[in-house]
């Protein structure tokens, strides 16, 4: 805990779990979102197609208001973390 | 169930069984247990993401309601664009698909040496404890406040039976009416949340009762949150409708004329809605977890743990501000706690050192019946000041208002809904 904050950030990129985990506060948990909801699902997707989503909400190429702002808030480690870890989920639908 | 089987131990007396069995223990351990005070956003989300986490702990969630209801979105259901029954749920799914043991009691006291909650149906007592109690409401600085002002002036600022008060007191006002609403002093639960309602309150004045007007007396010297979204959408939605006051706080209410009062002005007016001052609730004062005149409960939010019994998890509204760093009183940010203090208890029972917090806030507002402004930020912790921090960037508020936003904003409930509850 005594570590400078970019050695804490380095030292925990990798943990996909916990940057992903408040992501579920729109996109449901583990990325998956109630039946017919206008926030998409982001469980088994291509992690590749994340990344790239998500480094386009941050460069405003992709328009959104919302995902600029939190695209924003991750370095590119955190975004591969992200996307590999949504990549791994079952896509199988909440109730 | 466990709860039939202390019933049998206390035996016939049924006298008894509306007492509170203080030095009973009830709901013995069979291994690693974290205890969960209060089932609102934060409480439903720590106990369901410990167990998604590691499912040999066990938890108990204590909450003395048996249905949910949800705060945010509340403003929906007084402004008649959504029903009570929308934004009401069951606790059942985190028992049936995630083992969270529930216990539908009272919370009377917190023992955060033993590590055990004391309940109107028993002792529970567990390895960790998080406690999410939300906020408690402070009259105390209001001259005449009693128990007709209280009948007369619901708050609705916790969600259920006043939200629908206020929504049916909404119905009944005549044409040409008049709604007066105060606004508490910033810390309050949900920074946007009494200019939706206003915003709300004023479609609904606009287009069911003609010349009805709503008047705003805002402790604060400005709007609090989306503050250019809403003098936008108010001035061009609503002209004439909505008169605010900043800088105007509630000093006085009179029950029985409908009369609230500032220093300088008094407002009569057919409805009004009080929302008052808040603070963390007593429980955790009694418990020794707010120091002696503070209002709110101070936490390192590493894992949002006590300053003052770092073995003691504290998340949600309850939480002090100066001490968590600059994050709003918002149910998403309840929901981003959650997650972090279940990764640290979860952490700590296993005697392993907890990752370090990652929170994302977003907040929806409606400003009219279709459309709406959204607001949020990324949060990581830093070191040096043992705050969370603004990502750099990640901040930010709506440039304007769309019917965009107002769709995604009930989607948002229903996916935060199932994230907390499903």
């Amino acid at each position: 805990m005594c570590l400078p904050g970019s050695a804490v950030a380095a030292d925990h990129a990798g943990d996909g779990a916990r940057l992903a985990a408040p992501c579920a506060g729109c996109h449901g948990t583990a990325g998956r979102p109630p039946a017919d909801s206008v926030m998409p699902g982001l469980a088994g997707r291509d992690a590749a197609e994340l990344t790239g989503l998500l480094e386009a909400y941050r460069s405003g190429e992709r328009a959104s208001e919302e995902m600029g702002r939190i695209a924003r808030g991750y370095n590119d480690a955190e975004i591969a973390a992200l996307s590999a870890w949504f990549a791994a989920q079952s896509p199988r639908s909440e109730p | 169930m466990t709860l039939t089987r202390r019933h049998m131990l206390v035996g016939g007396a049924a006298l008894l069984s509306a007492l509170p069995v203080r030095a009973e223990r009830i709901l013995p351990a069979t291994g690693p247990r974290v205890v969960v005070v209060g089932g609102g956003w934060g409480g439903l989300t720590a106990a369901k993401y410990i167990r998604l986490l590691d499912p040999g702990i066990e938890v108990v969630l204590i909450e003395r309601r048996t249905q949910f209801h949800s705060c945010p979105v509340s403003n929906w259901v007084i402004g008649h664009l959504r029903t009570i029954d929308d934004i009401t749920h069951a606790y059942d799914a985190l028992a049936k698909r995630h083992g969270v043991r529930l216990l539908h009691a009272e919370v009377e006291a917190v023992d955060v040496d033993a590590g055990a909650v004391v309940t109107s149906d028993g002792v529970v007592a567990g390895d960790r404890l998080v406690l999410s109690p939300g906020v408690a409401f402070d009259y105390a600085g209001i001259a005449g406040w009693d128990a007709a002002a209280a009948t007369r002036f619901p708050a609705a600022w916790s969600p259920g039976p006043e939200t629908a008060v206020l929504r049916a007191q909404l119905a009944e006002i005549p044409d040409g009416g008049r709604v007066a609403l105060s606004i508490p002093p910033s810390p309050y639960r949900c920074p946007p949340g009494p200019y939706e309602r206003i915003s709300l309150i004023a479609a609904y004045l606009k287009q069911h009762r003609p010349g009805a007007t709503i008047t705003v007396l805002d402790a604060n010297q400005k709007i609090v949150s989306k503050g250019k979204i809403f003098k936008a959408a108010w001035d061009e939605l609503y002209p004439g409708i909505i008169d605010y006051r900043p800088d105007s706080p509630l000093v006085q209410v009179d029950a029985a004329t409908g009369t609230l009062s500032t220093d300088f002005d008094d407002v009569t007016a057919d409805v009004a809605n009080v929302i008052p001052p808040q603070r963390t609730p007593a429980l955790l004062r009694d418990a020794g977890l707010v120091p002696d005149g503070a209002t709110w409960a101070p936490v390192d939010p590493y894992g949002f743990t006590s300053t003052l019994a770092p073995h003691v998890h504290i998340i949600g509204d309850a939480t002090d501000q100066t001490t968590v760093g600059k994050v709003p009183k918002s149910g998403f940010i309840a929901n981003s706690m959650g997650k972090v203090a279940a990764r640290a208890a979860v952490a700590a029972l296993s005697g392993r050192e907890a990752p370090p917090p990652s929170l994302i806030n977003t907040c929806y507002s409606l400003v009219s019946q279709d459309e709406g402004a959204s607001v949020g930020a990324v949060y990581s912790y830093d070191p040096e000041t043992k705050r969370l921090q603004v990502r750099p960037g990640s901040s930010g508020v709506s440039s304007q208002r769309s019917a965009a936003v107002a769709l995604q904003a009930w989607d948002w409930a229903r996916a935060i809904w199932q994230d907390m509850l499903g």
